[in-house]
């Protein structure tokens, strides 16, 4: 969900840009800062930290993995 | 404006920097439109470039802003406000800015940042300040009309031209002490008792009255 929001907030920001790139005037200027920078904050904060959850859970994960696979070809102390 | 043939067209360079925006954007609309579908954020490199593309656009979209805004376009683009200033400046009239815009001493594209630019880097920082202000009473609508100007009109944009100008070492006036000490400290301006008002009054009430005063 997290990762849906950030990237629906990029592409609204991005397409303020791609306005302003085009087409600027004083409208897309006010929207581009105004609007489009706040928007890309809160996109970039909410993808990094869907990032970095996923990342840890990925991690967390391999630890598991390499558990049983240690456990199972009895290399485990136990 | 009357065509005369190609010698009449000043030279234009395409907007490249606007195109290698609009595809960098484009790129990463379509990086996060999947991310969008799939509900999660692609491989970690491609997140992380994902993370860094938009921000780096948007570094080159305010870069790209601050040289756009000196157009008259952008300047006149502000309709209620700033569109009869434009067109006042383009008509033949007796007010400076057309003198100025109409004999081609400011550039026809930049004419409005030359003269409101201010002089070197300080003047340049205080007019892009100046902007983001106008931006933010155009929102607000916290503007009166008819525009006056904020402060003292800062007469070294004048100088940077004229100073050096033979015309105008050659004046006797300007040649009084008394009268250069007065300018330099902004006790008196260039315009009103001397020279004309920068832009006509009826110009500074807005794009309606503008239009009614035709």
């Amino acid at each position: 969900m997290m990762a849906r929001i950030a990237a629906l907030l990029v592409i609204v920001s991005q397409a303020l840009l791609i306005w302003v790139a085009l087409a600027p005037t004083g409208r897309s200027a006010i929207a581009f800062s105004f609007i489009g920078h706040p928007i890309l904050i809160v996109g970039f904060v909410l993808a990094f930290i869907a990032l970095t959850r996923r990342l840890r859970k990925e991690s967390a994960a391999r630890r598991g993995t390499d558990a049983a696979a240690a456990s199972g070809s009895g290399e485990h102390p136990a | 404006m009357e065509d005369l043939g190609p010698l009449f067209v000043a030279p234009h360079e395409p907007d490249r920097m606007g195109v290698f925006i609009t595809i960098l954007a484009a790129a990463v609309i379509a990086v996060s439109l999947i991310a969008l579908v799939r509900g999660r954020l692609p491989d970690t490199f491609s997140s992380s470039v994902l993370l860094l593309l938009p921000v780096f656009g948007y570094v080159l979209g305010n870069l790209h802003l601050l040289e756009e805004s000196k157009r008259v376009a952008f300047c006149g683009s502000c309709h209620e406000t700033m569109s009869p200033v434009v067109e006042a400046m383009r008509s033949d009239t007796e007010y400076l800015s057309s003198i100025h815009y109409r004999s081609g001493a400011v550039p026809h594209d930049g004419a409005c940042f030359r003269c409101h630019g201010g002089y070197g880097l300080t003047g340049n920082a205080e007019a892009k300040l100046a902007g983001l202000r106008h931006m933010v009473l155009t929102i607000t609508g916290g503007y009166e009309l008819p525009l006056r100007k904020s402060g003292t009109f800062d007469i070294e944009s004048c100088l940077d031209c004229h100073a050096q100008a033979a015309p105008f070492r050659e004046q006797e006036t300007h040649r009084d002490p008394d009268l250069q000490r007065s300018l330099l400290s902004g006790e008196i301006g260039c315009t009103g008792l001397c020279h004309p008002s920068p832009h006509p009054p009826e110009a500074l009430e807005g794009a309606t009255a503008w239009e009614a005063s035709k």
